[in-house]
C-alpha cells in the first residue's frame, strides 16, 4: 500500500483546536468571497466593511455589543442540551416566547418600579422560554419524539403566537408592534449617561451584555464544578454508560433543555427590554438560530462562546447595511459548515504509508 | 347545501394536493437518503435554494421547465457538498445538516435578492387536465386537472417504489442498515452513499423548485416557511417508506391550505386576527403526528436504518 | 503467508508468523483470546495490511487492500460478528452481490433453494434476518461466504452459536467445499472441534507460531493444549478442596439476591427471558453459562433496571427493587461489569481518573475538580494494578484488559456493594488481564460479595462457579453445585438441548 492513510489521534490539544477553527474559518471566507462574486458583489469590499462596521469603531463596538448579547445568551444555553449531544434547534422561538412574556408583563404592570418590573420580566420570559424547551425535552425522553423536529416546530408556533398579539391583540393602531414599553421597562443605557459623559452619546450598549457576561461566567463555573454538569458531559459521551452508571439520564436531559429554553427566553426579555421596548414582527433576525451555530464553532466552550458571540455580532452589525441581506447567514453557515469538515484533522492525522508491495 | 359542501371540499382537496407535492418530492428524497444512512437536516435550505434557482432560471428563459431543471442541479451541488462533508469527511451529519440548511438559506437570500426587490411574474409549470378522469366527483379534479408538480411527484413516488425491487434498493437498505456487512459483500458503501444523497438534496432542490414555479408563483426570503422540516418529520412518520409518505404529505398538504382556507371562518367568529393562530396547525399538526407515530411501542417495524447518521469508516465494527 | 508482523500502537498482535495452506485441506488455526487469530485474519481479509512480511496465494505474492480485493481473489470469510442485514431475508442476503437488476422474488428464491440444498442447510428463505434464530443466521452467513465459490474460506469461531447437531452440518459443509477443491482455514480455540474437522493445525501463541501445520492424526492433545494455554496449567485439586469447603459454609449465610419468576422483553417485544428464578447468598459465586443471544444481555439490564421487568419480582437484601431506577439500585447494593465495555461501561472520551468516577456515588463531595477526581481514582486504581500516569488519558486509549480494570475498580468502591453482575467480563480480553479479573473476582467473594458471572467460557465459570446454570432460550436450566458439576451435560444445555 503507498499513498496516505488516517491514523487516529490520542490527544487533542486545545492549540490545534484553534488552529483548526482558524482553517476553517480562512476557508470559509474563500468560499464565500466566491459566492460574493457570483452575486456581483466585491467580497473584500464586504468584509473590510464589515470589520470596519463591526469591530473598528466605537460605535461599531457598541452595537456589537448589543447585537451579541442575545445570541450569546441563547448560546449558552444551548451549550448544555449540545453538550449532552441533545439539539435544541428552538433557541428562536423560545426566544421569541420569552420576549411575548416579558412584553407582556411590561404591558400590565406599567406601575411596578424599576428593579420590580425589570426581574418580573426576566422571570417571565425565564418561564415562558423554559417551558418551550420543556415541551421537546419531555417528549423526547418520554415518548421518544425527535427533539430536532419538535423544538424546530415549535419556533414556527411560537412566531405565529407572537404574530397574533402583534398584529391583534396588542398592536398599535394596526400596525405591526405593541405600544412602546414604560421607561421603567427599559434596561440602562450608555447612553442615558450622555448628559454627564457626552463621549457615550448615541451609543446603545445596554446592561444585558453585562448580565450575560456574568452569566457566561456562573455558568462556566458551574459547568466545570457542579455534579450535574458531569453527568452532562457524561451522558454527551455516552448515554449507555451514563445509565448504567445510574446517572438519571432523562431527568438530566430535561433539565437541560428547560434551562436552554430559560436562557433563551432571557435572550427574548433583554432583547425587548434593551433594544426594541416594544414587542414587534421580525424584531429578532435569527439570533436563535445563530446561537447553534455559536455553540459549535466554541467546541461547547462557555468561554469560547462568549468570544465567538461577540464576533458573531460583529458579522451581524458589519453586514446589516451590506445588501443583500443574507450575507451574514450565509457566512455564517459556510464557517459552521467547513468547521465541521475540518473536524476530521482533529481526529486523525494523515500518514504517509511507504510503498511496500513492490518487492 | 350538500353540492356546496362537496364541492368545497373538492376545493379543499385539489389545493391540499398541490401543496402536498413538494412536500413528498422532498420528502421521498430524504427517504433514498436515510434509508442509505444519510441524515440530511438541511432540506430546508437547500429547499430554499431550488425555488430560488428555479425562478431565477425561469424569469430569464421565460421557461419554467429550464427552471425546474435548474432547481434540481442547484439541489444536487448542494448535496454533493454535504455528500463531501458527511460522508468523505465524516462529520456529525445532525450539525452539519443545519449548516448545509444555513447555507442554503443565506445564499438564496444573497443570490435572489435583485429578484426579491423587483417583484415579476413569471411563467408558471403549466397545468395538466386529463379528460373525463377530471370529471370524477371529488378526486377528479385533486388529481387529473392540475399542477404538473403533481404529476412530477406521482413519477418520483413511483420511482421510489419500484427502486425498491431493484438491487439498486436492496443495495442502499444494506449499506444504511450494515454499512460493513454490505462492504463485505462487495457493495460500494461510499459511492451508494454520495449518489443518494446528491439524488435526496436534488429532489430537495425540485421539491423547491415547485414550490416557487407552481405553488407560490414568487420569490421571497424564506419562501418555505418551515416545509423542508416537515418534510424531514415526514420522512420519520411515513417510516421511511414512500407510499405512507404520500398520504402523510397530503395530510399535511391539507393541513397547509387549511389556515387559508378557516381565514373566512375566523371573520365570522368576529377576530380576523384568529388567522394567525391558524397558521400554527401544520405546524402543532407534525408534532401531534410525529408523537403518535414514532411513541414507543408503535408497529412492529419501526426502526430508522440502524447506520442512519453514522459515517462509515472501513474496519472500525459496531 | 510468510514472516507476518503487525503492531498496534499498544500492542505486537503478531510477530513473525508464517503458514501454509494447502489446497483441498481443513487448516485449523488454534488460540486462546487475545493470541493474534483474528489480527491475522483481518490481514488476510483487506482489513489491516502488515508491517512487514507478504501474503502469497498460489505463489503469488498479493497486496489485499480491502474486502472486495480479497473476494476477487477468492478469500471468502465467515466472520464472528456476523455480516448480515437485519431488515433484508435470507436469500437477499446470500445472493445480494450477485442480483440481476430487476429482481424477481420468485428466481430469487429458487436460486437460493439450489443453492441451499447443495450444502445441505434448512434455512428459509423468505425470513427476515433480524428475525432468525442466531444459528440460522450462521447458515445464512455461510451460504452468502460459499455462494461465490470462493477459493478459501476462513471461519473464525463459528461453532460459538451453534448446536452440536448444526456443528456436524457445518463439518459436512466443508468437506463439500473442500472436495470441490476449496481449502479452509478454521479459527478456534476449542480443541475437540478442530480436531473432527480440521486436517492440519497451526498453533498460534501471544502473537507466536507455537506448532507449525501438524497434521491431525499424530496430534498429541495434552501437548497442544499444554502449547495453547502457556504456562498457565488447568485447575488444580487443592483449588477444589478450597471450593469444597467453600459450600459448605455458603449454605448458612443469608440470601441476598432474590429474583423470582422473572419475565422480560426485547426491544422487538418478544419475550425473551421466561420465568428466570434464582437466589444468591452472600460471598456465592453464582455462574450463568449459555451463548450470547439466549437472554443473558436482557437478564442484566433487568437487574440493572435499564429494561423494564414484564413480570416477576427482583430482591435485594429484602427489598423489592423491581421498579427501583439504575441510581437507586446501585446506592442499595447493586454493582455491574457490563458486557459491552466500550459502549456501556466507560465514556471514551472522558479520562480514566473520571471514568473512575462515573457512578453518582462515587464522586468527591461537593465540587468538582481535576484534582479530586485524581484524588479519588489513585485510591481506586491502586488495588488493580493500573500504572498512575494513565490517570488522564482518555478511557479508549487503554488496552480492553486495562478499561475492565477500571470498570472493576470502580464497581468494587462502591461502599455500598452486595451483590456484582459481571457480564462476559473476560470476552477479548489477553491472558494476564483474564488472571487479573478472575483474581479480583474471587477477592469480591471473600470479602462477602455475591457476583452472578455470565459466561461463554465453561472452563472459567467451572473453575471460579460456586453454583453453576445455563441459559437457554429464555430459562435457567441444569443448576448444581460447580464441583457436582457434568460437563457433558452443561455441554448439551451449551449446544441448546434442553432435557
Amino acid at each position: 500500500m503507498s499513498g496516505l492513510r488516517l491514523v487516529p489521534r490520542l490527544v487533542i490539544t486545545p492549540r490545534r483546536q484553534v488552529l483548526q477553527s482558524i482553517v476553517a474559518l480562512g476557508l470559509a471566507l474563500l468560499v464565500g468571497a466566491i459566492c460574493l462574486l457570483l452575486a456581483g458583489l466585491s467580497p473584500l469590499d464586504v468584509y473590510l466593511h464589515i470589520a470596519e462596521a463591526g469591530l473598528f469603531s466605537i460605535d461599531g463596538l457598541a452595537d456589537t455589543a448589543v447585537c451579541a448579547t442575545p445570541i450569546l445568551l441563547c448560546a449558552l444555553g444551548l451549550l448544555l442540551p449540545f453538550r449532552m449531544r441533545l439539539w435544541n434547534i428552538g433557541g428562536e422561538g423560545q426566544l421569541l416566547l420569552g420576549a411575548w412574556a416579558a412584553t407582556g408583563v411590561a404591558l400590565f404592570l406599567p406601575s411596578w418600579p424599576r428593579s420590580l418590573l425589570l426581574l418580573t420580566m426576566s422571570l417571565a420570559a425565564m418561564a415562558a422560554g423554559g417551558l418551550w424547551g420543556l415541551i421537546p425535552g419531555v417528549l423526547r425522553v418520554r415518548l421518544r419524539t425527535s427533539e430536532v423536529l419538535v423544538s424546530l416546530m415549535l419556533n414556527y408556533v411560537a412566531l405565529a403566537w407572537l404574530r397574533f398579539f402583534v398584529f391583534g391583540r396588542w398592536s398599535e393602531n394596526g400596525f405591526p408592534l405593541t405600544p412602546q414599553l414604560v421607561k421603567s421597562a427599559w434596561l440602562p443605557r450608555l447612553l442615558d449617561w450622555a448628559e454627564r459623559f457626552p463621549i457615550l452619546a448615541g451609543l446603545p450598549s445596554h446592561a444585558g451584555f453585562l448580565w450575560a457576561l456574568l452569566l457566561a461566567i456562573c455558568l462556566g463555573v458551574w459547568l466545570r464544578r457542579s455534579p450535574v454538569a458531569f453527568d452532562l458531559r457524561v451522558i454527551g459521551d455516552s448515554s449507555r454508560a451514563a445509565q448504567t452508571a445510574g446517572i438519571p439520564v432523562g431527568a438530566r436531559m430535561i433539565l437541560a433543555m428547560t434551562v436552554s429554553g430559560a436562557f433563551c427566553g432571557l435572550a427574548g426579555m433583554i432583547e425587548v427590554a434593551g433594544v426594541v421596548h416594544r414587542l414587534q414582527d421580525r424584531f429578532s433576525p435569527g439570533y436563535g438560530y445563530s446561537a447553534i451555530i455559536v455553540v459549535w464553532l466554541a467546541r461547547l466552550s462557555p468561554s469560547g462562546v462568549v468570544l465567538v458571540s461577540i464576533l458573531f455580532g460583529a458579522l451581524l452589525v458589519g453586514s446589516k447595511d451590506v445588501k443583500p441581506s443574507g450575507v451574514a447567514q450565509l457566512l455564517q453557515g459556510l464557517i459552521l459548515l467547513t468547521v465541521m469538515a475540518s473536524e476530521i484533522g482533529l481526529r486523525y492525522r494523515l500518514v504517509r504509508t511507504l510503498p511496500k508491495d513492490k518487492i | 347545501m350538500a353540492m356546496d359542501t362537496l364541492s368545497q371540499l373538492s376545493h379543499l382537496l385539489a389545493a391540499g394536493v398541490t401543496r402536498a407535492a413538494p412536500l413528498l418530492i422532498a420528502a421521498l428524497g430524504a427517504i433514498t437518503a436515510e434509508r442509505a444512512g444519510v441524515l440530511n437536516l438541511g432540506v430546508e435550505g437547500v429547499m430554499l435554494l431550488g425555488a430560488m434557482t428555479g425562478f431565477a432560471t425561469t424569469a430569464a428563459t421565460a421557461n419554467p421547465w429550464l427552471g425546474l431543471g435548474s432547481a434540481l442541479l442547484a439541489g444536487a451541488a448542494l448535496g454533493l457538498l454535504y455528500a463531501v462533508v458527511v460522508v468523505s469527511l465524516q462529520a456529525d451529519q445532525v450539525v452539519s445538516g443545519l449548516a448545509l440548511g444555513f447555507v442554503g438559506t443565506g445564499l438564496s437570500a444573497v443570490l435572489g435578492a435583485p429578484l426579491a426587490a423587483a417583484p415579476q411574474k413569471i411563467v408558471e409549470l403549466p397545468q395538466l387536465s386529463i379528460p373525463f378522469l377530471q370529471q370524477i366527483p371529488l378526486l377528479g379534479r385533486a388529481l387529473f386537472a392540475t399542477s404538473v408538480i403533481v404529476y412530477v411527484a406521482f413519477i418520483l413516488l413511483l420511482i421510489t417504489k419500484l427502486l425498491d425491487a431493484s438491487r439498486w434498493g436492496l443495495h442502499i437498505t444494506a449499506v444504511g442498515e450494515n454499512p460493513s456487512a454490505a462492504d463485505a459483500m462487495g457493495v460500494p458503501v461510499l459511492r451508494y452513499r454520495y449518489a443518494c444523497t446528491i439524488w435526496g438534496s436534488g429532489l430537495a432542490g425540485l421539491a423547491g423548485g415547485g414550490l416557487s414555479l407552481a405553488i407560490t408563483p414568487m420569490w421571497v426570503d424564506d419562501l418555505t416557511a418551515g416545509q423542508g422540516w416537515i418534510a424531514v418529520g415526514l420522512v420519520v412518520v411515513a417510516r421511511w417508506r414512500a407510499i405512507p409518505a404520500a398520504w402523510i404529505a397530503l395530510l399535511f398538504g391539507v393541513l397547509r391550505r387549511l389556515p387559508l382556507e378557516l381565514q373566512g371562518m375566523s371573520a365570522l367568529l368576529g377576530n380576523p386576527k384568529l388567522g394567525y393562530l391558524f397558521e400554527m396547525l401544520p405546524y402543532l399538526g407534525t408534532i401531534v403526528v410525529l408523537v403518535i407515530r414514532t411513541r414507543p411501542g408503535v408497529g412492529k417495524y419501526f426502526a430508522p436504518p440502524s447506520a442512519l447518521g453514522i459515517p462509515y469508516v472501513r474496519g472500525m465494527q459496531k | 503467508m510468510k514472516g507476518i508482523s503487525k503492531r498496534f500502537p499498544l500492542v505486537t498482535a503478531l510477530s513473525d508468523v508464517s503458514f501454509s495452506v494447502a489446497l483441498g485441506e481443513v487448516h485449523a488455526l488454534l488460540g486462546e483470546n487475545g493470541a493474534g487469530k483474528s489480527t491475522l485474519m483481518n490481514l488476510l481479509r483487506g482489513l489491516l495490511q502488515p508491517d512487514e512480511g507478504q501474503i502469497l496465494l498460489q505463489e503469488h505474492p498479493v497486496t489485499i487492500g480491502s474486502p472486495q480485493q480479497a473476494a476477487a481473489l477468492g478469500i471468502g470469510m465467515v466472520h464472528q460478528h456476523l455480516s448480515l442485514v437485519g431488515t433484508l431475508t435470507a436469500a437477499e442476503n446470500v445472493l445480494l452481490p450477485r442480483l440481476p437488476f430487476w429482481i424477481s422474488k420468485r428466481r430469487l428464491q429458487e436460486e437460493f433453494a439450489q443453492l441451499r440444498s447443495r450444502f445441505g442447510m434448512t434455512v428459509d428463505g423468505r425470513a427476515l434476518v433480524a428475525e432468525l434464530p442466531l444459528p440460522e443466521r450462521q447458515q445464512v452467513e455461510l451460504l452468502r461466504v460459499l455462494a461465490p465459490a470462493p477459493k478459501l474460506l476462513i471461519l473464525d469461531e463459528p461453532t460459538a452459536v451453534l448446536t452440536i447437531e448444526e456443528a456436524a452440518r457445518l463439518a459436512l459443509c466443508l468437506r463439500e467445499h473442500v472436495g470441490g477443491g476449496g481449502s479452509v482455514i478454521y479459527i478456534s480455540h476449542k480443541l475437540d472441534e478442530v480436531l473432527a474437522v480440521a486436517d492440519r493445525v497451526t498453533v498460534l501463541r501471544r502473537g507466536r507460531v507455537v506448532a507449525a501445520g501438524i497434521p491431525t492424526q499424530s496430534l498429541d492433545r495434552a501437548e497442544l493444549a499444554q502449547q495453547m494455554m502457556g504456562e498457565q496449567a488447568a485447575l488444580s485439586s487443592q483449588l477444589q478442596e478450597e471450593r469444597s469447603e467453600r459450600t459448605g459454609i455458603m449454605t448458612e449465610r443469608a440470601e441476598i439476591l432474590v429474583v423470582e419468576n422473572l419475565h422480560v422483553e426485547s426491544d422487538r417485544h418478544h419475550r425473551v427471558l421466561r420465568g428466570v428464578s434464582l437466589r444468591l447468598r452472600a460471598g456465592e459465586l453464582f455462574g450463568i453459562a449459555g451463548m450470547g443471544g439466549s437472554g443473558q444481555h436482557e437478564l442484566c439490564e433487568a437487574l440493572l433496571g435499564t429494561r423494564p421487568v414484564h413480570s416477576g419480582q427482583i430482591y435485594l437484601g429484602g427489598v423489592n427493587i423491581g421498579n427501583f431506577p439504575t441510581g437507586k439500585r446501585r446506592q442499595l447494593g447493586l454493582g455491574v461489569v457490563p458486557e459491552d465495555r466500550l459502549l456501556e461501561g466507560v465514556a471514551p472520551h472522558l479520562s480514566v481518573a473520571e471514568n473512575c468516577c462515573l457512578n453518582p456515588q462515587l464522586r468527591p463531595q461537593s465540587w468538582l475538580s481535576q484534582s479530586a477526581f485524581v484524588r479519588k481514582a489513585r485510591t481506586l486504581i491502586a488495588q488493580v494494578e493500573l500504572p498512575e500516569s494513565a490517570l488522564s488519558a482518555p478511557v479508549w486509549t487503554l488496552s480492553g484488559g486495562n478499561m475492565q480494570k477500571v470498570i472493576l475498580a470502580r464497581e468494587l468502591a462502591a461502599p455500598s456493594l452486595r451483590v456484582l453482575v459481571a457480564a462476559y467480563p473476560c470476552r477479548g480480553l489477553d491472558i494476564g488481564a483474564i488472571a487479573a479479573v478472575h483474581c479480583l473476582l474471587r477477592a469480591c467473594c471473600q470479602c462477602g460479595i455475591a457476583v452472578i458471572l455470565l459466561s461463554e467460557d465453561l472452563d472459567e465459570l467451572l473453575s471460579l462457579s460456586d453454583r453453576i446454570a445455563v441459559l437457554v432460550a429464555g430459562q435457567l436450566h441444569g443448576e448444581c453445585a460447580a464441583t457436582d458439576a457434568d460437563r457433558t451435560t452443561l455441554g448439551l444445555l451449551l449446544g441448546g438441548v434442553i432435557p
